[in-house]
């Protein structure tokens, strides 16, 4: 039996009705997928971060830990045998058969090297950051850098200081301790000048008025490598690190942390 | 003027645009949307041959003018796809598929009397075909950006919903013509241009999209 005009009409609606929702249920399907896909990758992405952050800071704090069993070391035993090296050549000295001046000479050399060895071990982790934290350590490192260099390093602190935990304190001042190195080393300035201001965010900046440098520039030993662990390590701790571009005069460096 | 002229004229003016973007933009656009333009521009052709036909022969529409607009369109989106695709098997796929389509076109032209309403179903499954298979090639490469943001997207999404819905009316086009009353084919074919409308409105998306992007900007990964 053909069908009538009305039920052809409603069987032609239904069927092209079906035809443009199954378009519709491929493209939408298309779109929804892609976006699935596209949210899995950056997941996948996120997580390949994560693990290579883990990474790099388990590693960080495997090398903190070697630089302080070293420092250990080099204080407690190797300090304590030149102590005791130090006396049984002072005892020796009061010999009458024995040359004077090769004694002295012996003692001074002594000295030094017990200076030396104090030095590396603080360098290597320097017991105040534990006892007075970081604003005391980048203190007194300043100090100690400005005698040995004779470049002033002015450390200026602004704002209430607060605690940071360990983790946080050890980076910063290894940043810190590496921006000073290469402004002493590159950066021909007169004066570095160091500051500390405290806020809803830490801010730290390392300045100079030296030669400056290209942070672009990816050949330069500034812009390479240092800079990208600087950067790493900035990272792991939820800080920025940047040099400021518009700098006219020498090198300034900023870390930021939010507290 | 009746429904079926009034959006004749109207899907008419959709194929002007869509040239118009496309040639205005001709060095812009990515090989795939020039091969659209050039669509658009056979499509112009064949409907404004059947204009003149239609005030020649006074009022009487000749069917040989829209079954050549039929291979015209199949091979020109065909090629669409096959420079959006730009890869050999696809190539060497679609070329056999259009070859395919023109002897099986040749064929139902010639020894089947209701061969005009078997060649437009074909089509359109060709059609509908091409743009699933565009889809799943996206899918594969998941291209990084939003999909919405790909002219060639667009194309395919254009094409899987114009043919979807003309699939039906091309399905019974010569029961249609045969058992109904003219004015209830008049009223169908009347929707089929404002579904050739709406495609054309898509398609200058596409293009728009595409001269954003620049040639070859968005359509190769």
């Amino acid at each position: 039996m053909e069908p009538t005009l009305s039920e052809f009409t409603i069987l032609f609606s239904i069927a092209t009705g079906g035809m443009l929702l199954l378009a519709f249920a491929i493209v939408f399907f298309v779109i929804f997928y892609q976006k699935k896909m596209l949210q899995a990758r950056l997941h996948q992405q996120q997580m390949e971060t994560e693990f290579q952050q883990k990474m790099l800071l388990a590693s960080l704090e495997s090398q903190e830990s070697e630089r302080q069993r070293l420092a250990g070391e080099l204080h407690d035993s190797i300090g304590a045998m030149l102590s005791t090296i130090r006396l049984s050549v002072l005892s020796l000295s009061r010999n009458e058969g024995l040359n004077k001046e090769s004694v002295e000479q012996t003692k001074k050399m002594i000295d030094d090297t017990i200076d030396s060895v104090r030095r590396i071990s603080r360098d290597l982790m320097p017991s105040i950051l534990e006892k007075f934290g970081l604003m005391h350590a980048i203190t007194e490192m300043c100090q100690q850098y400005t005698t040995v260099s004779g470049i002033p390093i002015p450390f200026t602190k602004n704002g209430e200081g607060k605690s940071l935990d360990k983790a946080k304190e050890i980076m910063l001042f290894r940043l810190v301790q590496e921006l000073i190195n290469n402004a002493m080393k590159h950066s021909q300035g007169t004066v570095i000048n160091v500051s500390a201001t405290w806020g809803n965010q830490l801010i730290i900046i390392v300045e100079d008025d030296g030669i400056g440098f290209n942070a672009d520039e990816k050949n330069t030993s500034l812009s390479g490598l240092g800079l990208f662990n600087m950067q790493n390590r900035a990272r792991i701790i939820g800080a920025e690190f940047s040099y400021a571009p518009e700098w006219q005069k020498g090198t300034r460096a900023i870390i930021t942390l939010p507290l | 003027m009746t429904f079926q002229t009034a959006t004749s004229h109207i899907q008419f003016a959709g194929s002007i645009l869509l040239a118009f973007l496309c040639f205005r933009n001709y060095t812009r656009i990515s090989l795939p949307i020039k091969v659209l333009g050039y669509y658009s521009l056979s499509s112009i052709v064949f409907q404004s041959a059947q204009i003149i036909v239609i005030a020649i022969n006074k009022k009487q529409y000749l069917n040989q003018i829209g079954d050549g607009f039929v291979l015209a369109e199949t091979v020109m989106l065909s090629m669409v796809f096959l420079f959006a695709f730009n890869q050999r098997i696809a190539t060497r796929t679609i070329i056999f598929l259009i070859v395919a389509y023109t002897l099986f076109y040749a064929g139902q032209l010639m020894f089947n009397e209701n061969g005009y309403s078997v060649v437009r179903s074909g089509r359109d499954i060709l059609m509908i075909a091409l743009a699933i298979g565009y889809f799943y090639y996206l899918i594969k490469k998941q291209p990084e950006k939003d999909l919405l943001k790909f002219s060639m997207f667009w194309v395919s999404a254009g094409v899987i919903f114009y043919f979807s819905g003309t699939f039906i009316l091309s399905l019974f086009l010569s029961y249609l013509t045969k058992a109904s009353a003219p004015k209830f084919v008049a009223a169908l074919w009347g929707i089929r241009n404002l579904f050739r409308l709406a495609f054309c409105l898509v398609l200058s998306h596409a293009v728009l999209l595409d001269i954003k992007k620049g040639a070859y900007g968005t359509n190769t990964f």
